[in-house]
């Protein structure tokens, strides 16, 4: 018995599946151009909620900047502003600062290299005038067990 | 010295600091002194170094061709410094026997170096350098450096211990022995190399003591025994 089908229910079928294929793909086309105007319009909103976020912060940095400085006026002189003091009283001098930062590259590079502990506050001792030296020991090791 | 180079004295940060100049290219330091007899460099001097050459834009330069290469227990000696230097010289114990040289940079160093630059005859010889690959491979080991920290401690206490040194000075298995004044360092190099223990006397008053890196904890048990036995002979001489 032949399996072959007619010859006219082969052309439907033919027929059926290029009409199948041609929905398939208008249907993606359409989804493709939603997405596509999705997008514009979340870039488009994206920008205007920017624009308005910098407008506000502007508008707030100049209100700070006139509670702060006002423009000068005939009653008072133009410079009133006076040098503020560090918060921290005598201003911390180069040397100390080299020096901590050294004991911190001191300590870092010989972790690296493998010194344990012990040996790292060991150096850090010798070398420089630190009585606690846990806080670099704990920020480049970890803290002590 | 080459022409150009101007010296400061040993450990003087304020002379360094204005030894530095519009002129300066770079500044060179051997972290420890090794030929003068292990003089470690204070870190107050190599942060001034470090602070200077940063301020004026000049390379620091650290020669590490005696200190380097696991010498102190790290595989450079800056590592147990608080600064980083812009270049380093390693030689000598790169090659384990092989002759070569190295001139190690940052990368930002590293980039006004072209191939060619810094070239010479033999320079990038592949005998030496598998040599020198070879050795990094032994020396960057962390049980090994770690031995030599531990080994350079036993052998630094048990000289502290003896009678007639005043001090030791240096790192790892990097150590300069300062004797009490009045004893002769030559005449107890002599009786030392007697009894079958090779030290070199760099300055009148100091032993100094670089044995290898392989040395054995029994062999700086019996190099203490020698020395201490040196140092007694010459007391009761």
């Amino acid at each position: 018995m032949s399996r072959k089908k007619p010859l006219e229910q082969r052309a439907l079928t033919t027929s059926t599946a290029e009409r199948l294929a041609a929905i398939v793909e208008a249907a993606e086309r359409a989804a493709a151009q939603v997405i596509d105007d999705a997008e514009e319009q979340a870039r488009r909103r994206l920008e205007e909620a920017n624009v308005h976020a910098n407008r506000i912060a502007a508008e707030r940095l100049r209100e700070i900047a006139d509670e702060l400085d006002p423009p000068p006026a005939e009653s008072r002189p133009a410079s009133h502003l006076r040098p503020v003091e560090p918060a921290g009283g005598e201003e911390e001098r180069p040397q100390q600062r080299s020096s901590a930062a050294g004991a911190r590259i001191l300590a870092t590079q010989m972790a690296v290299s493998g010194s344990s502990r012990e040996e790292i506050e060991q150096r850090l001792r010798s070398g420089f005038d630190i009585e606690d030296t846990s806080e670099i020991l704990d920020a480049i090791l970890g803290p002590e067990d | 010295m080459l022409p150009g180079f101007r010296s400061v004295p040993f450990d003087d940060a304020t002379a360094l600091r204005e030894a530095v100049g519009k002129s300066t290219a770079a500044v060179l330091v051997e972290p420890i002194q090794g030929e003068s007899g292990i003089y470690p460099l204070s870190d107050e001097t190599l942060l001034a170094a470090r602070e200077v050459c940063d301020e004026a834009g000049v390379l620091l330069i650290f020669d590490e061709i005696q200190a380097g290469m696991g010498r102190t227990g790290s595989l450079w000696a800056y590592e147990q410094t608080p600064v980083r230097p812009d270049l380093l010289t390693s030689a000598k114990a790169l090659g384990g026997g092989m002759p070569i040289g190295a001139c190690v940079t940052t990368p930002e160093a590293g980039e006004v170096l072209e191939p060619g630059d810094h070239g010479s005859t033999f320079a990038g010889g592949p005998v030496a350098c598998v040599a020198a690959l070879a050795v990094l491979e032994i020396v960057d080991d962390p049980a090994l450096l770690r031995r030599v920290r531990e080994l350079g401690a036993v052998l630094r206490n048990g000289l502290l211990d003896l009678d007639g040194v005043r001090e030791v000075r240096g790192r790892g298995l990097m150590l300069g022995v300062g004797l009490e004044d009045g004893i002769d360092a030559v005449a107890v190099g002599a009786e030392l190399l007697e009894s079958g223990l090779v030290v070199n006397v760099p300055e009148p008053g100091t032993l100094r003591l670089l044995p290898p890196l392989t040395v054995e904890p029994d062999q700086v048990e019996r190099a203490l025994g020698a020395i201490g036995s040196a140092l007694l002979s010459y007391e009761t001489a």
